[in-house]
């Protein structure tokens, strides 16, 4: 019990305090200097360290990742003044509801395998939740309330546009979202995530890897392919992220539910987006990238394919290993969604619709129908 | 009297499951992540100066109506249409995950059982699609 | 264990209930109904049951409640529009008439010999709440129909009439 109490306690603080909200802060930065070299200009690079040197190159400004410690001591010392005309308890209170699901559905999420600290072994994932996938469902749910309330109780027009905007756009995804990944659940029958991922790349019975055409690891992405593409576009809708970034399009409604919010409260929405970013980033690698697993590298060591031979492995280091490796995904996928924002179009509000219940909607149908009859032949 | 009644059925279906295994950590997450955002709300509550002043209680609008009266004005039937074919179509697919994670296990039955439900809810789908409800112009 | 789980979440539902009634302002009383779900949600979750636990959140709070938060936004209620009922003495009759109910039914349940014997000899099957265990129930095994596959079957009529009854409401004709 006090064993279960500690190991959970300092996952969370790992998983919260040293991953998530690090990379999320990051991200903000991040996703400023892509947008810079995408369109070929220079972007943040002033917020320096060595104060007033003249020379420019001699200042320390570590790529502009100070920018990220400057805009947060900005947000957090700025006036934060708040309407008299709205409903001023839910508007404070809005951006709690927009920020805190996304951050529990950390918990159901396995970022490494089996380790051994001291003698006391623990999985590195916070719950092992035997619906863990609609927890998730569940809780990402509960964030479109933060959005529609904010929009609501700001009283003002672009708001309470912005957030019906927001509103009907991540419902209609939602539904996409949990089609796309019945055929992830079909196949690996399971809604828990651990599962899902000792599934992508395990031993046969018989101590040989379970591999794909002889080669290939089992992960979602090759059993998978036309779900994961669906499964990216829907992310990106429900995370209301460029290209369907409608709810707060600069260009139409001001910045849309957020609009009357000021100091950290938009710094909450703002950093909740990223946040998102970050645990999409993580359900992903999750469910169709294989986890924490490196290809071939078993829990005692490494098994290469067409027999190539074998390499054996202290279990704990692979525990390592694997959390690392979980990371590093996590990273490549963050930076490749930040890719897609800068490199589309923004769609019109009808087109985004359209796009979510006239296309990805049938096509899911089609993905869950094409993989039942397939594996019931198999 | 009532007491006991409540103590063994609660425990005889609790005890099925360990509970504090499988949820404590949730639990423990939920609070973690509400201390934070409470912080993060706290932080810019006190942290920043206050200046007020009346320009800054209305509510932002371009150009030159400060006191805007219909702010919320009617809007179109289409936002309310979306919610109600989200929450038929979420409750269609809250029937299928249960389907999806044991249809190995079941195979052929649970399948045409499936593709019947579909099936009728297919025609819903095209029937919506016919009426234009899905269109947004 | 889980009867203080009982309690706990019991407390926070009957609260929240109240409270969701008691509120002037629509939303503040949608709000409160959230988190009497999520109480309810707790209530299930202490009884083993997961998967009706997580299913309670993400269809009524999450769909369901967003539904009503919808309307009131596209309803535009202005503060002299919102509710002027004030407590009047005569309206604790009902209420009372109600807990006399209820704690009739209460003492009957609980007092009853049978249902005593069905709880003390009540086994669960060990993945009883589960979704797999749900899914069972659904679909059957691989030899057998389950054991509500033909409810299963009606619910998809009942949504589709609710899709009609929805494409009426909006559009006027069939």
């Amino acid at each position: 019990m006090v064993e279960l109490i500690i190991w959970t306690i300092i996952k969370i603080l790992f998983i919260l305090f040293f991953v998530t909200l690090p990379l999320a802060g990051v991200l903000t930065v991040v996703d400023r200097r892509e947008s810079s070299m995408i369109q070929d200009r220079i972007g943040p690079n002033r917020a320096n360290l060595s104060g007033d040197v003249w020379d420019l190159s001699k200042r320390w400004r570590f790529l502009g990742l100070l920018h990220l410690l400057a805009d947060g001591i900005k947000m957090i010392f700025k006036e934060d003044y708040s309407i008299k005309s709205g409903n001023r308890w839910i508007h404070t209170f809005a951006p709690i509801l927009a920020f805190f699901p996304g951050l529990v559905i950390l918990s159901i999420i396995p970022f490494g395998g089996n380790v051994t600290v001291f003698g006391s072994s623990t999985n590195l994932q916070i719950a092992s939740f035997d619906s863990g996938m609609l927890l998730a469902f569940a809780f990402s749910s509960i964030a479109v309330y933060g959005i529609t309330l904010a929009g609501w109780s700001s009283n003002n027009k672009f708001s309470l546009l912005g957030g019906v905007r927001a509103t009907s756009q991540m419902l209609s995804y939602e539904v996409v979202l949990g089609l796309t990944l019945m055929g992830i659940f079909m196949i690996y029958g399971t809604l828990e995530l651990n599962t899902i991922v000792q599934g992508q790349q395990s031993l046969k019975v018989d101590g040989t890897p379970d591999l794909l055409f002889g080669f290939l690891p089992k992960w979602g992405i090759f059993l998978q392919p036309f779900a994961m593409l669906l499964y990216v576009a829907a992310a990106t809708a429900e995370t209301k992220r460029a290209p369907f970034d409608v709810p707060e399009a600069e260009s139409e409604l001001v910045s849309g539910f957020f609009t009357e919010y000021g100091s950290m409260k938009m710094g909450m929405f703002l950093f909740a987006e990223y946040a998102e970013v970050v645990i999409f980033s993580m359900i992903f690698t999750t469910l169709f990238l294989g986890g924490y697993h490196v290809p071939y590298l078993y829990d005692s060591g490494f098994i290469l394919p067409f027999g190539w031979g074998s390499l054996s492995i202290n279990p704990t280091l692979v525990g390592f290993i694997q959390m690392l490796t979980f990371l590093l995904k996590v990273i490549i996928v963050a930076w490749g969604h930040l890719v897609i924002r800068w490199t589309l179009p923004r769609f019109r509000y009808d087109q985004v619709l359209r796009l979510g219940w006239k296309m990805l909607l049938p096509l899911a149908l089609a993905n869950i129908i094409i993989t039942a009859i397939v594996l019931s032949f198999i | 009297m009532f007491k006991i009644f409540l103590m063994s059925t609660t425990e005889s279906l609790s005890k099925s499951l360990d509970l504090t295994t499988t949820y404590l950590p949730i639990v423990m997450m939920i609070v973690v992540a509400l201390i934070v955002a409470f912080g993060m709300l706290a932080l810019s509550i006190f942290a920043g100066p206050k200046y007020p002043s009346k320009a800054k209680e209305y509510p932002f609008e371009c150009g030159w109506l400060l006191d805007s009266k219909d702010t919320k004005r009617k809007h179109s039937i289409k936002f309310y249409m979306v919610a109600i074919m989200f929450l038929i179509f979420d409750l269609e697919i809250v029937f299928m995950y249960p389907w999806a994670i044991t249809f190995r296990q079941i195979g052929l039955v649970s399948l045409v059982e499936m593709f019947i439900f579909l099936s009728i809810l297919v025609v819903g789908y095209i029937y919506v699609w016919k009426k234009g409800i899905l269109e947004w112009d | 264990m889980g009867v203080y789980i009982f309690y706990l979440f019991g407390t926070g539902l009957i609260a929240t209930s109240i409270v969701a009634i008691l509120m002037k302002n629509p939303v503040h009383s949608v709000l409160s109904v959230v988190s009497s779900f999520f109480f309810l949600a707790g209530i299930y979750a202490g009884l083993s049951m997961q998967f009706l636990a997580v299913i309670q959140i993400l269809v009524y709070a999450g769909a369901i409640m967003v539904l009503f938060i919808f309307i009131i936004m596209l309803f535009d209620l202005q503060k002299s529009e919102y509710s002027k009922d004030r407590f009047l003495w005569r309206d604790l009759v009902p209420l009372a008439l109600i807990l006399i109910t209820a704690a009739g039914f209460i003492s009957a349940i609980s007092r009853s010999e049978s249902i005593k014997n069905y709880v003390a000899n009540a086994k669960l099957p060990s993945n009883f709440g589960s979704v797999s265990a749900v899914s069972f129930e659904f679909f059957g095994t691989s030899n057998s129909v389950g054991r509500f596959s033909f409810l299963f079957e009606v619910i998809s009529i009942l949504l589709l009439s609710a899709i009609v009854g929805a494409v009426v409401l909006a559009k006027r004709k069939l």
